[in-house]
């Protein structure tokens, strides 16, 4: 057997391990930490934005559905309410719009078209508003429960025409949306 | 130096410099992650601020068309049950991005949902079969408020677009169009009015300084709006002059713009009024003059659509002193009279005003 020492005394002087690989090696290595560094941030930035914007659009759209609940059962009441004065008999109707109210004050609605809550807001307000508490006092005169019913079929006319498609139609606008922010991963 | 001495060195020399980049990365990950942060507090900031003023626009366009809808049919629904939108500026209000908008913007939107947006709507739930020419006066002023505030806060959305393209490209929006408004297709007795010959004697006014006495003059009181704002509309007028004087001509001062002095209550300096008399102030759309004889009389603007927004009526008389005429009134033109709606049929004796206004300015 031959040692290897022994074989190769005059190559060892050619042999040099700090060469050219080795700086383009140690190079590499830092432009490449430092390029993965600044990519990360970047990539960070962008999906903190993204996040946002998703978080806005899914608290949006949840707080149009409770809003939509909220005016639903209002609506049952209007309903409830109609039938009872075709029939004679006493009703009181008692509108929440807490939710309505408080979605108003939450930065994110800024994602919902403003006409669908003043739409919501506009059905509560004007002619209810005023027939609500008269039908609360009860009926004194016929021609006054012919009104009174004719307003709730108009508001519940105006419900079905305008509010309910243009609340549904933002929810779907709000999901489709919050899908492609999603999906923009 | 033999392989293992160079062996060595490499050894340290690339420990070295694992050590110095794994410092240098910690340093410089913690930089930049801060400045991300910055850049992403910053990107927020202007989002929140271009979202709640997005939110306002819609809401101003919301007003201005309904607004528009209640001045094309004075004491219709539209008119009666006409619905402002707060709920975009007051949320607004409290957020700290307001601030970030220019000065004169924040001043444009606090004058539209001032005191006037409550009194108007207070106005027209209560108010009386007289009233309605003075609430139309209070919406045209609130539209003209959001005709000023609109381009203002259009400019500013563009400018946080703007920067904040500069800081992340993400989530552009797009400006909401100005509403549309139809206008109502003319009555017979409105394409009657429309064909009428104009009065020959109509001039425009010469726009010299007024140096006679200088009459009080107030907004709700001197000044009159279009019925009609599509055309053509009536105005029915009557005089009080001091006694032993005769009137010798009627100036029409039409105004674009309202030619009060926000608030609408301010009191007017003389000079104001002497310049207004004049035909000098706010840059009326048109001043024309037609001699008369009558202290009452009326006159058909047969033009489509109505070149002024407010109008001032004065009569002028022997003695060369203009007095303002007190309440004219201003009517559509219709078939079935209807004071509260403001709706009337003209006499045959009416003076019917040049088409285009003589060219006016």
């Amino acid at each position: 057997m031959t040692d290897p020492a022994k074989q190769e005394p005059e190559e060892e002087d050619e042999l040099n391990p700090v060469g050219v690989e080795f700086w383009l090696g140690q190079i590499l290595m830092i432009g490449g930490v430092a390029a993965g560094i600044w990519l990360s941030a970047r990539a960070g930035f962008s999906e903190a934005a993204r996040f946002s914007q998703h978080q806005d659009l899914r608290l949006a759209r949840n707080t149009l559905r409770v809003v939509r609940k909220e005016l639903d059962e209002n609506l049952r009441q209007v309903r409830l309410a109609r039938a009872n004065l075709e029939k004679g008999k006493p009703t009181r109707v008692e509108l929440r719009t807490l939710h309505l109210q408080k979605a108003s004050g939450k930065s994110y609605m800024t994602a919902v078209n403003p006409r669908v809550l003043a739409e919501i807001e506009r059905l509560y307000a004007g002619p209810l508003d005023r027939v609500l508490p008269e039908i609360k006092e009860g009926p004194i005169d016929p021609r006054e429960v012919k009104r009174q019913l004719v307003t709730l079929e108009r508001v519940l006319a105006r419900a079905d025409k305008t509010v309910l498609p243009l609340l549904a139609a933002q929810e779907e606008e709000l999901a489709r949306l919050e899908a492609k922010v999603r999906g923009g991963r | 130096m033999n392989y293992k001495s160079r062996e060595r060195i490499a050894f340290w020399i690339d420990q070295a410099i694992m050590f110095s980049v794994a410092l240098t990365s910690i340093w410089f990950a913690s930089r930049i992650g801060y400045r991300e942060a910055v850049r992403f507090a910053r990107y927020e900031e202007l989002r929140k601020a271009r979202n709640q003023m997005r939110a306002v626009e819609h809401e101003l366009a919301l007003n201005e068309f309904a607004i528009r809808r209640a001045l094309e049919r004075w004491g219709s629904e539209d008119f009666d049950n006409i619905h402002f939108v707060v709920r975009a500026f007051e949320r607004a209000k409290e957020a700290d991005e307001i601030y970030l908008l220019d000065p004169d913007t924040t001043s444009a939107l606090s004058e539209v949902y001032g005191d006037l947006l409550e009194s108007t709507v207070a106005g027209i739930r209560k108010r009386g079969p007289s009233d309605t020419r003075y609430l139309a006066q209070d919406l045209y002023e609130l539209l003209e408020r959001i005709e000023t505030a609109r381009p203002l806060l259009e400019k500013d959305i563009d400018l946080l677009e703007r920067e904040m393209k500069l800081v992340g490209k993400e989530d552009m929006s797009e400006s909401v169009s100005p509403p549309h408004v139809s206008a109502e297709e003319s009555s017979k007795e409105e394409g009657a009015a429309i064909v009428r010959e104009a009065s020959p004697l109509w001039e425009k006014g010469d726009r010299k300084p007024y140096t006679k006495r200088v009459p009080e003059m107030y907004r709700t009181s001197h000044s009159v709006v279009p019925a009609a704002p599509g055309g053509p509309v009536f105005v029915t007028w009557g005089a009080n002059l001091p006694s032993g004087r005769q009137p010798a001509r009627l100036w029409l001062l039409g105004f674009r713009k309202m030619p009060w002095k926000p608030p609408s209550g301010a009191e007017e300096d003389a000079e104001h009024l002497a310049q207004l008399c004049a035909g000098l102030a706010r840059d009326p759309a048109f001043v024309l003059v037609h001699p008369i004889s009558s202290k009452t009389g009326e006159f058909i603007d047969p033009n489509r659509p109505i070149g002024w927004r407010w109008l001032i009526v004065l009569v002028e008389d022997d003695a060369g002193e203009r007095h303002p005429v007190r309440e004219p009134v201003s009517w559509r033109i219709g078939e079935k009279p209807n004071v509260p709606q403001h709706v009337g049929k003209p006499s045959e004796k009416a003076l019917v005003l040049p088409k285009g206004y003589l060219g006016s300015p």
